[in-house]
């Protein structure tokens, strides 16, 4: 099966070419089926069907951009829903299990309905521990008006696999996206995220982790879209590198015209715990209101001498202090998935387990 | 509730800048370009053969490169309507009574003779494509400081050492091959300063070279190429105006500066080009070991400008600091910033920039700041705020960071807003009427730029501020 010529992560406003940010090409991407789901819902008010195509939900942008569509287009959707006024006490744990050397494509769509909650843990992982092989996911978000979404998603790929991982959401007035991310596996982890505000006081928040591992390439797109009143966006980006990691992080807030009280802020914190390391950060703010409030903050570096001077005054080994220091970057955000068997995956994958 | 009232800004009066000269009495070059108007300004020039072969290479790299496909739109200009050469009918003088009568009046409006008197240790002033005016006082040329036109430099009128330092480093930090524009510069330059400043020289008032480009539908090129050798310290600083012409103006200058070990540079410009203007212009510093480069820029005319000075940090312990100020109005979309790379060891920098976006201008801050492998050590830190005043306008942040090492920290801080209502609301209570309030805000915010000017050019930034501000109703 012939693959297709993608450009994803495109940088909504570029810059110098030389930098090589402005997007990423990937060359002969090919799909040739589905990877296996595991679903378990539990609690009231949130039900799953299955799609016959996803052309309703074309309007909702996402973050890597529409190659993802069109290399998903004809993979299978499951819709997840959250039932009007429902869905409070529910969870839906959702687990993709890549098997030898498959290069796989599945689209999920959320969608909450008014004044709804919709909770879903998503956790992307391998059976095996294929040589090679692709694992797409495209998850798109609809949220009505003053309904809520919380989103935990864990991707846990072994070294050989490549990952693209990609959402889009929209939300509508008085609605909240939260979204719980760990871009912790693959040789290659492709990620976008774009959030289109587009109702008055609605709102995003996002905890992002990451932990390059060595000779690992992590390339990722995040994008907040300003478009209703007094929206509220929270971006914060936390990782770990190590040894030859090549990293890039694009995090943008737009304030487009009309979003008049809207505020975003974007952190991001990076710990670098090996050299000829790669890292590149690139946040932008662009902004076509006048009354709105955006900020940005990165910290880019070692891990600080005070820190580690009081470690090492414990008795505990620099080399040791630093893995307790990024491990507990990724422990904060892993802490907040409500599925213990999803927390456990998570771990044994961080000791070493399944890559 | 009352619907707030939005603060109406009207547009800058830059009759101080705006004044013209009648476009005739001088020598011009057809519009457009090819190799024989290449040649023609070679020979205008009487070039050394290795610079008119330069200029004929640097022709073919411009035809080759495309323009840039990420900053503003640059489609209004049109090189096949832009005069690249014309010579005012002069030659140039280091005496002000010899400068014809017309263009020393245009500097005596924008106050040159009267800032060398007073507070300046040399003076170049360039009208269009040549320089009319250049001086360096007695007692600084008396330390073997060069300050002097480029192109009779290179053509060794001043010692045949000059001309070989000028060979060894013209365009070799900013080459051809850069970008488009510094490919148009390097075929058609003309004009600009050359500034050499022995070991251990302190220069202790600064020079200044002023542009003013008066021809409508022209290009002005100029090249400015400073060493400042060993333990010197020079501070230089930079100037250009032009009245507006409903059609479009080029500027694509050039900077190259080489500030040698623990020597000492600081570069400011106050750029204020005419709203019809094009500013795509380069500059570049590279710093030795214990060198520091200092850049102070504010940025309030042109149409568009493309505007990043770059700093090289090649010795150990070198450092930069870049403090910048863009003032976007009606009709302007300014992409302005700096460039930092991290080569040697315990480098530092810092970015610290402003801007402020009114009645429809679009300001766009952008940065890179590259942290090589062997760069072990380092520390930059970018801080950048910008100011809406309406909502019509718009303002961009576009920084980029790339580390690759393990030994560096590296902060980073963005902030958009707008005027604190408080902050107005405050101030007139104290009795500041409104418009005074908002003013004293802004210029408030500007305040970390004008603090490292000398006296002289921060009252006129401030007055400029002033004139942005001027008309703002509650």
């Amino acid at each position: 099966m012939n693959g297709i010529d993608m450009t994803v992560n495109r940088l909504p406003a570029r810059t110098w070419n030389w930098l090589k940010v402005n997007e990423v090409r990937l060359a002969d991407v090919r799909i040739e089926g589905a990877c296996p789901v595991s679903l378990t819902i539990s609690g009231n008010g949130v039900r799953s069907t299955r799609l016959s195509d996803g052309d309703a939900w074309e309007r909702i942008a996402t973050g890597m951009g529409l190659d993802m569509d069109a290399l998903l287009e004809k993979t299978t959707v499951g819709l997840l829903t959250s039932e009007a006024g429902g869905g409070e006490d529910g969870l839906a744990v959702v687990e993709y299990m890549a098997g030898a050397d498959g290069y796989l494509g599945n689209r999920l769509y959320l969608h909450a309905e008014k004044d709804s909650e919709l909770n879903v843990v998503v956790l992307y992982r391998a059976t095996v521990h294929p040589s090679t092989g692709l694992a797409a996911l495209q998850t798109k978000v609809h949220v009505e008006s003053g309904a809520k979404v919380r989103l935990y998603m864990a991707q846990i790929l072994p070294d050989g696999m490549t990952s693209l991982n990609d959402i889009g959401v929209d939300c509508e007035a008085g609605a909240s996206f939260e979204l719980i991310r760990l871009e912790l596996g693959a040789g290659k982890a492709y990620a976008g995220c774009e959030v289109d505000l587009k109702g008055t006081s609605s709102g995003f928040q996002a905890g992002i982790g990451y932990a390059g591992r060595p000779n690992q390439k992590l390339d990722m797109n995040y994008t907040v879209r300003h478009r209703g009143k007094k929206t509220e966006s929270l971006m914060e980006v936390t990782g770990v590198l190590a040894n030859e990691t090549k990293k890039l992080f694009r995090g943008t807030i737009d304030f487009l015209p009309g979003c008049g009280g809207a505020k975003g802020t974007e952190t991001e914190d990076v710990l670098l715990l090996g050299d000829r390391v790669v890292n590149q950060t690139v946040p932008l703010i662009l902004c076509a209101e006048e009354d709105v409030e955006g900020n940005h903050g990165a910290t880019i570096g070692r891990l600080d001498e005070t820190t580690l001077f009081y470690l090492e005054s414990r008795g505990i080994p620099k080399e040791e202090a630093e893995q307790m220091m990024a491990r507990a970057k990724t422990d904060a955000l892993c802490a907040q998935i409500p599925s213990k068997k999803v927390r456990d995956q998570i771990q044994a994958f961080l000791c070493g387990a399944g890559r | 509730m009352a619907e707030k009232e939005k603060t109406y800004v009207e547009d800058i009066d830059r009759s101080l800048y705006d004044f013209r000269n009648e476009d005739k009495d001088n020598y011009k070059l057809q519009a457009g370009l090819d190799p024989a108007i290449v040649e023609k300004i070679s020979t205008e020039k009487n070039d050394p053969e290795w610079m008119r072969q330069f200029r004929l290479e640097s022709l073919k790299i411009y035809n080759r490169m495309g323009v840039p496909d990420w900053g503003p739109s640059i489609d209004g200009l049109d090189m096949d309507h832009i005069v690249t050469y014309v010579r005012p009918n002069t030659r140039m003088s280091a005496k002000w009574s010899e400068v014809p009568d017309e263009i020393k009046d245009t500097f005596e409006k924008l106050g040159i003779p009267q800032a060398e008197r007073k507070s300046l240790a040399g003076v170049g002033a360039q009208y269009d494509s040549e320089l009319v005016y250049h001086n360096v006082r007695e007692e600084v040329a008396a330390q073997g400081v060069i300050y002097t036109d480029l192109e009779s430099a290179i053509r060794g009128e001043h010692g045949e050492r000059y001309a070989q330092m000028i060979r060894d480093h013209f365009m070799h930090l900013v080459t051809p091959k850069d970008h488009k524009f510094a490919a148009l510069h390097g075929a058609v330059w003309s004009g600009g300063s050359f500034v050499y400043v022995p070991p251990g020289v302190s220069v202790e008032i600064p020079l200044q070279s002023y542009f003013r480009l008066n021809a409508p539908g022209a290009g002005q090129f100029e090249h400015t190429l400073i060493l400042v050798d060993e333990g010197a310290q020079l501070h230089f600083i930079e100037g250009c105006s032009a009245p507006k012409y409903n059609v479009a103006n080029l500027h694509a200058g050039c900077v190259e500066l080489f500030v040698g070990k623990n020597a000492k540079l600081r570069y400011s410009t106050i750029e204020n080009w005419s709203k019809n203007m094009y500013n795509l212009n380069t500059k570049r510093a590279t710093v030795a070991e214990g060198g520091v480069m200092e850049w102070v820029s504010g940025s309030f005319g042109s149409h568009v400008s493309y505007l990043y000075p770059m700093t090289i940090l090649k010795g150990e312990n070198s450092h930069m600091e870049f403090t910048g100020i863009t003032f976007a109005g009606h009709g302007q979309n300014l992409d302005t910033g700096a460039k930092v790379v991290h080569a040697g060891k315990n480098t530092s920098s810092y970015i610290n920039t402003k801007s402020i976006s009114k009645d429809g201008g679009i300001s766009t801050f952008r940065s890179s700041v590259v942290i090589g492998e062997q760069a072990k050590h380092s520390r930059a830190a970018v801080s950048c705020q910008s100011l809406m005043l309406d909502e019509i306008s718009r303002s961009d942040t576009i920084p980029a960071m790339d580390i690759r090492t393990l030994d560096a920290d590296v902060g980073h801080e963005a902030k958009i807003g707008r005027i604190s209502d408080d902050a107005v609301f405050y101030l007139m209570s104290r009795g500041i009427p409104e418009e005074d309030a908002r003013a004293m805000i802004v210029s408030g915010f500007a305040d970390n730029v004008s603090k490292e000017l000398p006296l002289e050019y921060a009252v006129e930034m401030n007055n400029l501020i002033q004139l942005e501000m001027k008309g703002s109703i509650g």
